[in-house]
């Protein structure tokens, strides 16, 4: 298991790197010289020259390089072009509520995913299949911008139960106001013990996080259903029987661990799904993380805030897929050598 | 031949499957079986004459599309009409079964021990250090010495003829009145096989419990069965005592299979010509006819019921007296 271990830390770190050299090279290939756009476009050509010798545009590319290597492994990822500010205080104001949202949502889709998809096994080709089916089809073929406008219709719109966007009411910044302790929002509201505040914010989430979760709920629940019906149809699922065990322990307890198998590395994948789909879900509900930061920085083809971004999402997705991995040697004993 | 009344006593029983209310197949049409207390039954047959599946259903453990009709006397109660729930007790408790290919019936993603476990806490609300104790001693006694290595390895980890004594040991954990034995050597190699064979019955004369064997080896039989029963597309054309229906079978079928043991030269050797038809549904008279070399015109219109040749043998042939 250490050597398991060892073997895809290393693995994982070469491909970071590899990532870095790409983003790096990347934004270097874009036609639009940084210079031009940090200076403005009115600034002179003087000023021009002073500016790229202040980014290290003149220097060498290898060593432009190094630079911003040794740069990130102190955690400087550079100054933004656009707002002149260092990058790493910016991303990490907004980096919480980004993955608040998107754990929420991967928890509702790993959770009701799983769930459903097993349902669906356990009925096969009965009503309960059939609408399961519908809705995995509907959670996969809608687009999130799309499924999150029309949760707002009907939830904020028509039945007025819930908040249309942003993370918190106005109001609860006078009435409850936030303790800053970890900067996500929900955990602080936890830990100060601000109920108020956290039902608030909790509300907020939930149209957000659904939309988000739409899309992987349906393809879990696909895969999980078909890898239940083939790993009810195998030997040691008869066995189970001839033995007397109920078929609700025969579903839950033991063919649903071999079955997980296949949705898990779903789960991995759907990572990489929400690292971009949050920043779509996250201009349709004015919500304060990541999403309308990068919106912008991509529109003014602020590099330096790009490349943060992409190794952000790289290392989150690594890391994602590392648990992953860990937890299918966890499942499966068979993977372990 | 049994005195008391049978173990388990298997009437007229009929196997259909239907396909959403047709009838796509009937791989058991009729069969008759009995098994008395503490006896071995070995029952006989080419592929897909229907013993998996007449076992099955004796367990309650058939798919979904199939229904069977008949009865099922198990310690005299009869069977079909119980609810599955009240049949579920049973099973792993009263009536075990030990499956062919130990490779694949054990769950590769759960330790022995905790299968095991699984059917301890199902039957009888034992678990913690009070099931490892009785797991580790049927581990022994099936001839398992390092009982606490087997019970935390996962299946893999564990050779065939290592994996089917750990079957064995679990289909015993509750102390069965029958054990179904389904093909329990057919995947091993035929040294391991004959030190399984031995252990069943060195365990069968301890336990006293009655087997059900089920096999396509008639040597096996031989050495192990007190009763034998053949069955052929779905029903049993011949059963009796092991000794004479192997010595003087009267069945063309039996007669082909007994012509097709090793080392049994003994007078006619016959190799059956043809197959078993691959459904059982347009069978019309005997379903042997076609492949018997002794058939006449009538076999072909009358479907035989057992009837003794001897007070202990019945066969299902119309010539059965005079072959
Ligand atoms: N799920 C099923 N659906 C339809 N028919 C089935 C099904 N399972 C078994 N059968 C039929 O039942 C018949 C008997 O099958 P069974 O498995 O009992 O044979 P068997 O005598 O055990 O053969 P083998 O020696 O190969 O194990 C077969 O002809 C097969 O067509
Ligand atoms: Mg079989």
């Amino acid at each position: 298991m250490t050597k398991f271990i060892a073997k895809r830390v290393f693995a994982s770190a070469v491909v970071m790197l590899t990532i870095t050299v790409l983003t790096f090279l990347m934004a270097r290939v874009v036609p639009s010289n940084p210079a031009v756009i940090y200076a403005g476009p009115k600034a002179s050509p003087e000023t021009l020259d002073r500016i790229q010798s202040e980014l290290g545009l003149d220097k060498p590319l290898l060593v432009q390089f190094f630079d911003y290597l040794g740069g990130l492994l102190h955690g400087d990822f550079g100054d933004s072009l656009a707002t002149k500010q260092s990058v790493l205080p910016d991303l990490l104001e907004r980096l919480p509520a980004t993955l608040e949202l998107i754990a929420t949502a991967m928890t509702i889709a790993t959770v009701l995913g799983v769930a459903l998809g097993v349902l669906a096994a356990r009925r096969r080709s009965g009503a309960l299949d059939g609408s399961i089916r519908f809705l995995c089809i509907g959670g996969i073929s809608m687009p999130a911008f799309w499924l999150g406008l029309i949760l707002q219709v009907i939830f904020v719109g028509k039945l007025g139960v819930l908040p249309a966007t942003g993370q918190f009411s106005t109001e609860i910044t006078y009435s409850n106001p936030l303790e800053t302790i970890t900067h996500f929002a929900l955990l602080d509201c936890v830990l100060t013990g601000n109920w108020v505040a956290l039902q608030d914010g909790l509300e907020h989430l939930v149209l957000p996080a659904v939309t988000l979760a739409a899309y992987p709920l349906g393809l879990i629940a696909r895969m999980t259903r078909a890898s239940m019906l083939e790993s009810l149809d195998q030997d040691y699922a008869l066995t189970a029987r001839a033995y007397g065990l109920s078929p609700r322990s025969i579903v839950w307890r033991l063919t649903l661990k071999n079955a997980l198998s296949a949705p898990l590395t779903i789960i991995g994948l759907s990572v990489a799904y929400m690292l971009t789909g949050t920043f779509f879900v996250e201009v349709v509900f004015n919500w304060p993380g990541l999403g309308q930061y990068a919106t912008q920085a991509m529109l003014a083809v602020d590099y330096p805030v790009i490349m943060a971004i992409t190794l952000l999402g790289a290392a989150g997705y690594l890391l994602t897929n590392f648990a992953v991995d860990l937890l299918q040697a966890k499942l499966d004993p068979r993977t372990r050598s | 031949m049994t005195t008391a009344p049978a173990l388990l006593q298997v009437r007229d029983l009929q196997i259909e499957f239907t396909d959403r209310g047709r009838v796509t197949n009937r791989p058991v049409r009729g069969v008759q079986l009995e098994i008395g207390s503490r006896e071995v039954l070995g029952v006989v047959g080419e592929t897909g004459c229907g013993k998996s599946i007449t076992a099955n259903a004796i367990l309650g453990t058939l798919p979904e599309q199939a229904r069977a009709t008949g009865r099922i006397e198990f310690a005299g109660v009869e069977q079909l009409s119980l609810p599955e729930r009240e049949r579920a007790v049973n099973r792993g408790d009263a009536i075990s079964i030990v499956f062919q290919n130990p490779g694949t019936a054990f769950n590769p993603v759960f330790r022995l021990g905790n299968q095991m476990r699984m059917v301890l806490r199902r039957h009888r609300g034992l678990r913690g250090r009070a099931a490892t104790a009785i797991i580790a001693e049927r581990l022994s006694d099936v001839g398992l010495t390092d009982t606490q290595r087997v019970m935390n390895a996962y299946p893999h980890e564990l050779s065939g003829g290592m994996l089917q004594r750990v079957m064995i040991a679990m289909a015993l954990l509750c102390e069965p009145r029958l054990l179904i034995l389904d093909e329990p050597t057919t995947a091993l190699d035929v040294t391991v096989a004959r030190q399984i064979l031995l252990l069943i019955l060195r365990l069968q004369h301890a336990l006293g419990f009655s087997v059900l064997l089920i096999t396509h080896d008639l040597g096996v039989v031989k050495a192990t069965c007190d009763r034998v029963a053949v069955l052929y597309a779905g029903r049993v054309v011949e059963t009796g005592p092991a000794d004479a229906v192997l010595k003087t079978p009267k069945h063309p079928y039996t007669q082909g299979l007994v012509g097709a043991l090793p080392g049994q030269s003994g007078g006619r050797l016959r190799s059956i010509e043809g197959q078993v038809p691959a459904n059982f549904l347009g069978i019309q008279g005997c379903a042997f006819a076609d492949r018997c070399y002794a058939a006449i015109d009538t076999c072909r219109q009358v479907d035989p019921d057992l009837r003794p040749v001897s007070t202990t043998h019945e066969v299902a042939c119309i010539r059965g007296g005079e072959l």
